[in-house]
């Protein structure tokens, strides 16, 4: 649904340069999933400038998809990127603990 | 040892493992806590995962039909199934008819699809369909069980051997038969069922709520189109009664009775008035409304409105727009009564006229022979020509006032022309200096009050009176004066005709206190008194002090009797006081001397 698309190989960056991939589970365009998206763009937009890429995935759509990526529950944001993936379930309402999850802050 | 090793090593891997999925699971279990989560998704329970998702489908379909098709497709899609289709049951769950909702999953599912929708015929469903309805269990059937027909050959022709009939059931009844087609029945397939069975229980009740919420949606349409009907047969019997009491013009040819052509042209002309009409027979039932009427009262839907309804039904008022206009003062209604009403004014407001608007109706009663027929009003809309005339009327209030003030205004100029003019002719003529400097703080008072006159309000007020007669005095004699203001009294308005003569007074007992008075300060007091008001000034008696105490009340001057002819006759006493070295001259006014409002302001507990 969202993509944007970095080139170069971000493993090998140091973290600070590093471009975050981000992978959204949602079910359709339930309130929820529509409040997931919005709030991830405006947290990525507001502490990641521009190294930041965010894949959404619509299970309604793709439902095998959930089953491969061990998601347990929509919405679901995985850090893809950098290593170690990290997991945050939930509409992402609260800033600051997805600010943690993702280890942009520092808990 | 290796073998040991590497043991401990998957050992600790799958500890990993599962601690990952333990925190994991915490971290659902706090999201569904904290309400963020729309559904769970079990990479480890399918059928869990089929319930969601289907779940998420049907909620996701804006109509009943949708999301039978998106929960056809769910199924169809998890359980290798090719085609589905969806069928109602009756309301005496008798029956079946094939909805429009429907999955192919493949091109032979669609060409089926094509073939059934073109069938005109032999639409019954097949026997497994009916026995779900009836037994509300799912049942199996293969492609050569079902009866020979048009569906039967379409459904062989593209290769579908296998179906099942699985039943939507809502509070144990069958609402609905979900048909799926495979080309071949598989192994897993009864494995399937169950899981399919665990998706229609989740999912049917939100089901049957799409159903349930389509029924409502169409109900209320078809109850607002038999409402729109009901009123548009209301006013089309209504006109067609109207025309009926009419004698025909055809039975009027018949019976050879020619119509006068004013009366044939009785109708267009009233269509064509701009005021509105309303005729009542003698049992005072309306017999004629015409559309002015209908637009002036707001009539909206056009109605016959029975008298007796009229006050409430259009909202009638009377000219202050707060009571109620009685059934017995609607001048048609005192019309039928046989009295003449002319011209009066009736506030309207309504639904149709939130805003309201004035009707100036006149009603007449109608007689033949000296027989009453009934009545007639005719009325008109003056909420604009009223407001033009409201607003003529303030603009001429403006005008008029701002007239006034310039007047007072040059009166007060004037004096103080004249003023100036008397001291320069006491320099030519010193015989005179007396004289003038009697008149000049006279002068000055009168010319206060026309100041006082030009201002914002063209009233005089007793505070800035007393204010500026005092301050007057004090500029011209250079004498010190403390004047006080009780709250109560700064505000109130004097009557026109007193402001001048009460100036005059002040002037007089301010000069006599200056003249006669030691060298302390003279006081003004104002305070209530009573209703009324006491104004006192008060100063230390001086060395030639001649007080009226001493003659027998009324002095020897000519002050004290100009004070007494110029205070309001029976509305204002003067005493005087003279005790501890202090003299005080009181004058006392009545609550009359001020303007109604004014005394009504002063009455307020303070």
């Amino acid at each position: 649904m969202v993509a944007t698309t970095k080139p170069a190989d971000d493993r090998r960056k140091p973290p600070g340069r590093q471009t975050w991939k981000l992978r959204l589970y949602v079910a359709g365009q339930t309130p929820r999933s529509v409040a997931a998206i919005e709030n991830l763009e405006r947290i990525c937009h507001e502490h990641l400038q521009d190294r930041y890429e965010i894949e959404v995935i619509d299970l309604l759509k793709n439902p095998r998809l959930a089953r491969d990526h061990q998601v347990l529950a929509v919405p679901t944001l995985v850090r893809q990127l950098p290593d170690p993936a990290r997991k945050i379930i939930g509409d992402l309402s609260n800033v600051e603990r997805v600010l943690v999850g993702l280890e942009i802050r520092a808990a | 040892m290796d073998a040991t090793e590497s043991r401990l090593r998957d050992l600790s891997a799958e500890n990993r493992r599962i601690a990952t999925e333990l925190a994991e699971t915490r971290e659902v279990l706090r999201a569904i806590r904290r309400g963020e989560v729309d559904a769970l998704v079990s990479s480890e329970a399918d059928a869990v995962y089929a319930i969601q998702l289907a779940a998420l489908a049907v909620e996701k379909a804006e109509t009943y039909l949708e999301s039978l098709s998106l929960l056809l497709r769910q199924l169809c899609l998890r359980g290798g199934w090719e085609y589905g289709e969806a069928w109602s049951a009756s309301k005496d769950r008798r029956s079946l008819h094939r909805t429009s909702a429907w999955y192919g999953g493949s091109s032979d599912a669609i060409r089926l699809r094509e073939s059934i929708v073109r069938l005109l015929f032999d639409e019954a469903p097949q026997t497994s369909l009916m026995k779900t309805l009836e037994s509300g269990s799912p049942q199996w059937s293969r492609a050569e069980e079902l009866p020979a027909g048009p569906r039967s050959a379409a459904i062989r022709q593209c290769g579908f051997q296998t179906s099942v009939a699985f039943p939507v059931m809502v509070g144990g009844q069958v609402v609905a038969v979900l048909s799926l087609w495979k080309k071949q029945r598989q192994p897993q397939d009864d494995a399937a069922m169950a899981q399919i069975a665990g998706v229609m229980a989740e999912v049917a009740p939100m089901l049957q709520r799409k159903r349930d919420e389509e029924t409502l949606r169409s109900t209320l349409s078809e109850l607002q189109a038999a409402v729109r009907e009901r009123t548009l047969e209301v006013a089309r019997l209504s006109t067609l009664r109207r025309r009926d009491r009419r004698p025909p013009a055809d039975a009027r040819a018949a019976t050879g009775a020619k119509q006068p052509l004013p009366l044939l042209c009785l109708p267009a002309l009233l269509e064509t008035m701009a005021e509105g009409v309303v005729v009542a027979d003698a049992l005072g039932q309306l017999v004629e409304v015409n559309t002015a009427a209908r637009n002036i009262l707001g009539d909206d839907p056009p109605r016959l409105v029975p008298l007796d309804l009229w006050a409430d039904l259009y909202g009638l008022y009377h000219a202050d727009k707060v009571t109620r206009l009685d059934y017995d003062h609607i001048p048609l209604v005192m019309a039928l009564h046989g009295a003449t009403v002319d011209r009066m004014e009736i506030f309207v407001r309504n639904g149709a006229r939130p805003e309201g608007c004035v009707i100036q109706m006149s009603a007449r009663p109608l007689a033949d022979a000296g027989a009453r027929q009934g009545a007639m009003a005719v009325f008109e809309d003056v909420t604009q020509r009223k407001r033009a005339a409201e607003d003529r009327l303030q603009r001429i209030l403006a005008q008029r006032d701002a007239l006034l003030r310039e007047v007072h205004h040059r009166i007060k100029n004037n004096l103080a022309a004249v003023s100036e003019l008397l001291l320069h002719h006491t320099r030519e003529h010193p015989e005179f200096r007396r004289i003038v400097d009697q008149v000049q703080p006279q002068l000055r008072a009168i010319a206060t009050v026309h100041g006082l006159k030009a201002g914002t309000d063209g009233m005089v007020h007793l505070g800035p009176l007393i204010t500026s007669v005092s301050d007057s005095i004090a500029s011209l004699y250079g004498v010190q004066l403390r004047v006080s203001l009780a709250d109560g009294v700064r505000a109130l308005r004097l009557q026109e005709e007193e402001s001048v003569p009460l100036a005059l007074v002040l002037n007089e007992l301010l000069v006599n206190a200056h003249k006669h008075g030691g060298q302390e300060p003279v006081d003004v007091d104002a305070s209530r008194d009573g209703d009324g008001v006491a104004i006192k000034v008060s100063n230390t008696l001086g060395r030639d002090a001649i007080t009226p105490g001493r003659d027998g009340g009324a002095g020897n001057g000519k002050g004290i009797p100009l004070v007494r002819a110029l205070l309001p006759h029976g509305r204002a006493t003067l005493d005087f006081e003279n005790t501890a070295g202090r003299f005080s001259a009181i004058v006392r006014l009545a609550n009359e001397v001020f303007t109604a409002d004014a005394a009504m302001i002063g009455a307020s507990p303070e």
